[in-house]
């Protein structure tokens, strides 16, 4: 029988989907995000320039828009450049644009009618806590299904505690359980994933190991404190 | 065999007091997560062979906890000679300058 070679160590990731927000009818020149999005609304002032969460607003014919965008088709989604913001405040989560008279190129004008003015707000990075965790490889004890469409996936607790374990619970297509843990075993096992952090499923920046054969759609951590 | 080790620094310049730096085994990491926007945790079994955990605290720029994680795991797979990797040396710069300029500081909050 042939055996294998030494499994070398890898890194394994997984993250949340981002918090989410639709703002609809919004009048003025700001919106105001609410604990929506994320509870509470992404901190530092610095959150939309650093691309912490994304804006963006379906395009109307009386919406003026500055030369970044282009000319965007009415009913067309367009995220608003961090550079239009002008001011963001991280007690009340109110993010006010520049207008195109203000900011020729990264400027974005409202309609004057609210209901024309329709945003979806999307978390992008990681901020809290229970939004992402990485994990050596060899520190996973197993996959547990759940039902036809979720299992966990146990490591060592990250607290050290001999007795706990911190649980990844993977939600995705019915059925698809042998899918979900191929794709780990071949994370896991394949020694010419050597070079980066295997993202396994990330569905905060939508990035998934082996192009997702499970179609895993959700994450969520419950890690032992 | 040659084990790999992971090399930490916390600015301290000259390196040279208690808790200035610090070379933990790499098979004793247990996994990382964020705490805050601007601040990742690493965990390692205690390297004093205690049942608990040694605990470094990473600061960085707003929502880069991701890159964080991914540019620490990327450095832990490096494969140098000696089994020695700079994960973040504030002081001699360590040849993984992605990690250096992404962390801001290093703390060990537990150790």
């Amino acid at each position: 029988m042939r055996r294998n070679k030494q499994i070398q160590e890898k890194y394994l990731y997984f993250a949340i989907a981002g918090g989410t927000e639709a703002l609809a009818d919004d009048a003025g020149q700001a919106i105001q995000l609410t604990t929506s999005t994320t509870d509470p609304v992404p901190p530092g002032t610095d959150a939309y320039a650093n691309g912490v969460f994304t804006v963006s607003v379906t395009d109307h014919a009386d919406h003026l828009w500055g030369t970044h965008y282009g000319t965007p088709i009415a009913g067309a989604s367009v995220e608003i450049h961090p550079s239009s913001i002008k001011t963001y405040h991280t007690s009340n989560g109110t993010l006010t644009f520049s207008t195109v008279a203000e900011d020729a190129v990264y400027g974005y004008t409202v309609s004057g009618t609210a209901a024309n003015n329709d945003y979806v707000v999307l978390q992008k990075k990681p901020i809290d806590t229970i939004d992402c965790m990485m994990y050596p490889a060899s520190r996973m004890t197993g996959i547990q299904m759940v039902n036809a469409t979720s299992a966990i996936v146990y490591f060592e607790s990250v607290t050290g505690d001999v007795d706990a374990t911190d649980q990844v619970l993977v939600t995705f297509a019915s059925g698809s359980y042998k899918e979900f843990c191929l794709t780990l075993n071949d994370a896991i096992s394949d020694n010419k994933r050597q070079s980066n952090v295997i993202d396994v499923v990330d569905v905060m920046s939508g990035t998934y190991l082996n192009g997702n054969p499970a179609a895993a759609t959700a994450v969520a951590f419950t890690l032992d404190t | 065999m040659t084990k790999k080790t992971l090399y930490f620094t916390i600015g301290n310049n000259p390196c040279d007091d208690a808790g200035d730096a610090l070379l933990v085994a790499a098979d004793l990491f247990l996994g990382m997560k964020p705490l805050t926007a601007t601040s990742t945790a690493m965990y390692f079994n205690k390297v004093d062979g205690a049942r608990d955990v040694s605990v470094l605290t990473f600061t960085h720029a707003n929502g880069d906890g991701r890159a964080v994680m991914h540019a620490v795991g990327d450095a832990m797979l490096a494969e140098p000679r000696d089994g020695m990797i700079d994960i973040v040396d504030k002081v001699g710069g360590g040849i993984l300058t992605t990690t250096t300029n992404l962390i801001t500081s290093v703390a060990f909050t537990t150790l």
